[in-house]
């Protein structure tokens, strides 16, 4: 495959379905990784019995999610995605299997993040009498931002080594496409025009993370 | 001003997963199912001209492996697909109790036997390795040629084809005056496995090794014979939609005369048309 | 008024439990600067956090002007909260937003109108001093404005009460001097009861009017710091890690010098009363708040000890004798 083939067929489509599955992912995912994080940050420290044993059985499921073999978790989760009425072997039915591994991996990043926190500026807070709702958005998520933001950013990395999978299932993304048309066909070139891309992307989103993090640091 | 980027956030990404799934409301998609050799190059041909016949959306799915692509069509995911022939089709209804049917013939796709160390089968060593296909049917395809070739004697008794296992490959093999070492790997993998140093020959079909950089004629050293194109590939679909017209309008471009010189120019020697 | 009575609190840990305050009892004032002092380990950091329930109490009560704390929970217990303030030894402060930010928590979380946060937060800083540094980050400030920082915020709310748990502990003397005169001038400006947890000698002596001493969990005295001091306390002592080197010769006699008399003229006195020799090992001045206290130790020969003794029990001079060769 010559470089102009891929640039003008294949790049903007593949591309474009890679940045689509990835970006709903991590918005999903972040926004409900963020709220596991928090309530397993939360039950965490409690003395309460009850709260321990949510604990556990919330950090069980986050570790049996997390120890499935991605490549099984996409199978596992076909009857499932189905289940939410969507055509479970395509680019929107990859998000599901895609969303399912990143929320446990996003929440164990902010669970994480939030540890780090100073333990004196949560006593802090709490001398001050703020609620624990207000603990949590307005002093120890703002305290991890920098730790979250770079967490999330090796979250997104993650989740677009993830997408190369994708082929598995019959959906499109640049990973597929190097496995496609470059492994599988012996079309080294083309390979390596994929490869490229991610590299360049993985550069990018990198380097804008870093920037990120300097801003709220 | 947080609460406006998270609003908005939220809602672009509602939009995107509502825009994915319904991007295809209008117009009747129909989904096929195939894999990036040969069968992608000849959807994409007629891609256009099924389209502007039917007004259906034709939407090419590519799989990495042998096994989803039947998955996906017994789930009722893609309507249709194009990369098998007829005894793989056979075995997955018979191993998945499915009931999955041939629309079409479409292409002979011949089977070889691929080396880098020798032209002729005569100066394959003793206790030399070959890679084979390891699905049950194509397992059998590949058996087949070195049986035909004198090299071994298979004997597979009553066993089925559909339940051939590459595991006990050795116990269908009768006779093996060279002590042969038959090792099945999947399909995508035979090519390059004829680096390994002690893999003499590999039998793949005959786009897999094109695209491997074995097209020249001294690496080939032995042939499929294929006379009652058993072997054949077919455009495979669920047995109720036989009679549907946007299958039927899709055997008539996919077996068209344009088409077949489309894929002979484009894949010469290795696809032959051939729709029975 | 803050009143401890009978309480008790215990730490359990997997092999043995132990006991971190043990049935203290004890009154601090209202408008007066209290100290809590002690060894590490004595329970007066524990104790200073049983009065805003940062820690539980077993048994007892705490009553802060009336209300039993430890009968309070959820919203009750927050609201009372907000009228205690409570600055630390790490200053904890979030380290991602600017001193302006800082010292607005607490305003923001009671939803306090723009305007009205921006007032305070200024006022704040004026009272702190930090007006100029209000866009900084914690990282660009030295630890005393990073505990001025704190001391803002914690005063945000008007608290009636102020909790220093080690608050200059972390910082050198120069700065734990300006730090102990903001908080001085706290408690004279605004009227606020200022309890203070410390092991340093210079922040008892300088801030502190009354203290309660504490060791192992228990209250061993409680009264003026003066008093104490001058009263040569044991358990003051306990604290005071004072290496007193004395001749090993002859006897050693440490005078203290209350508020009342002078130090020279009863020396110079006594050596024409008697007339006898004696030498002057070492003496210093010490200043409690507005007070100066004085000791001196003197080295006298055997013969004349038991004279200096009976002519010195007559004065105000309270004294001390010093096991010279002996330590």
């Amino acid at each position: 495959m010559s470089l102009k083939t891929y640039i003008t067929e294949y790049l903007g489509k593949y591309l474009l379905t890679t940045l689509e599955m990835v970006g709903i992912t991590l918005l999903i995912g972040a926004v409900i990784g963020t709220i596991l994080g928090s309530l397993l940050y939360i039950t965490r420290k409690s003395k309460k019995k009850w709260v321990q044993v949510l604990y556990k059985v919330l950090d069980f499921i986050v570790g049996l999610i997390r120890s499935f073999p991605f490549y099984i978790l996409i199978f596992v989760l076909l009857p499932f995605t189905r289940l939410l009425g969507l055509r479970a072997m395509s680019n929107e039915g990859f998000i599901v299997p895609l969303t399912i591994a990143a929320i446990p991996f996003i929440g164990k990043i902010i669970e994480g993040s939030l540890i780090e926190v100073n333990e004196g500026v949560v006593e802090a807070a709490t001398s001050l009498g703020l609620s624990p709702w207000q603990i949590i958005t307005r002093v120890v998520l703002r305290e991890a931002l920098p730790s979250i933001v770079s967490g999330i950013t090796l979250s997104l990395i993650t989740l677009i080594g993830y997408s190369a999978m994708s082929g598995a299932v019959g959906a499109d993304s640049l990973g597929s496409f190097a496995y496609n048309f470059g492994m599988i066909s012996y079309d080294t070139a083309a390979m390596l025009y994929a490869v490229g891309t991610i590299v360049i992307l993985v550069v990018l989103v990198q380097t804008i993370g870093n920037f990120i993090y300097k801003l709220v640091k | 001003m947080k609460k406006y980027v998270t609003f908005a956030l939220s809602a672009i990404s509602l939009l995107s997963i509502s825009g994915l799934a319904s991007c295809s409301g209008s117009k009747k998609t129909i989904y096929v199912g195939t894999m990036s050799q040969p069968g992608e190059p000849i959807l994409k041909h007629i891609e256009k001209e099924y389209e502007d016949k039917t007004g259906y959306n034709l939407e090419i799915q590519l799989f990495t492996d042998f096994a989803t692509p039947n998955n996906a069509l017994a789930q009722g995911e893609i309507q249709a697909n194009l990369f098998q022939h007829k005894p793989f089709l056979d075995t997955y209804n018979e191993n998945n109790k499915t009931d999955l049917a041939s629309a079409a013939i479409m292409y002979d796709c011949a089977y070889g036997g691929y080396s880098k160390k020798i032209s002729n089968l005569s100066d394959l060593p003793e206790g030399a390795k070959i890679t084979i296909a390891n699905d049950g049917s194509n397992m059998k395809r590949c058996l087949d040629i070195l049986d035909a070739e004198g090299l071994i004697k298979v004997d597979y008794g009553t066993t089925a084809t559909a339940d051939l296992n590459p595991d006990t490959v050795n116990s269908y093999i009768v006779e093996n005056s060279k002590n042969l070492v038959i090792s099945p790997i999947a399909t995508n993998l035979i090519a390059a496995s004829l680096d390994e140093k002690d893999v003499y020959i590999g039998i793949v079909n005959a786009t897999f090794a094109i695209n491997a950089g074995l097209g020249s004629s001294s690496n080939l050293v032995c042939q499929e014979q294929d006379p009652t194109h058993k072997n054949a590939n077919i455009l495979a679909c669920k047995t109720e939609d036989l009679k549907e017209d946007w299958l039927t309008a899709l055997v008539e471009v996919l077996t068209s005369k344009e088409t077949d010189a489309f894929i002979t120019s484009t894949f010469g020697s290795t696809i032959t048309p051939y729709h029975g | 008024m803050i009143v401890f009575e009978h309480v008790k609190k215990t730490f359990k840990s997997k092999n043995n439990i132990v006991s971190a305050i043990n049935d203290v009892s004890l009154t601090i004032e209202d408008g007066e600067i209290f100290g809590l002092v002690g060894q590490s380990g004595a329970g007066k950091s524990t104790l200073l956090r049983t009065i805003n329930q940062l820690e539980k109490i077993d048994s007892g009560s705490i009553l802060v002007n009336g209300v039993d704390v430890s009968t309070l929970k959820g919203k009750a217990l927050r609201d009372f909260r907000k009228g205690i303030a409570m600055i630390f030894q790490h200053f904890s402060i979030m380290e991602t937003q600017t001193v302006y930010q800082n010292i607005a928590l607490p305003l923001v979380c009671e939803h306090w109108k723009r305007k009205d946060i921006d007032a305070r937060v200024h006022e704040l800083a004026e009272i702190v001093g930090l007006t100029e540094k209000l866009q900084s980050k914690p990282r660009e400030l030295s630890g005393g404005q990073k505990q001025r920082v704190a001391i803002a915020r914690s005063l945000a709310l008007n608290p009636k009460i102020l909790l220093c748990d080690e608050a200059t502990s972390a910082l050198d003397p120069i700065t734990t001097d300006s730090i102990l005169d903001l908080l001085k001038k706290i408690n004279k400006d605004l009227g606020i009861t200022i309890i203070i947890v410390t092991h340093q000698m210079e922040v008892i002596k300088s801030a502190c009017k009354r203290i309660a001493i504490l060791k192992d969990g228990n209250l061993l005295e409680v009264g003026e710091t003066d008093d104490l001091f001058l009263s040569s306390s044991s358990a003051l002592k306990t604290l005071v890690v004072e290496d007193e080197i004395v001749p090993t010769t002859g006897k050693n006699i440490k005078l203290y010098f209350p508020k009342t008399c002078t130090a020279e003229s009863i020396i110079t006195k006594m050596a024409r009363d008697l007339n006898c020799d004696f030498s002057i090992v070492w003496g210093k001045l010490e200043k409690f708040q507005e007070l100066v206290l004085g000791t001196l130790i003197i080295n006298v020969s055997e013969e004349n000890f038991d004279r200096v003794i009976e002519y010195l029990g007559k004065t105000d001079v309270r004294v001390e004798i010093i096991e010279g060769g002996d330590r």
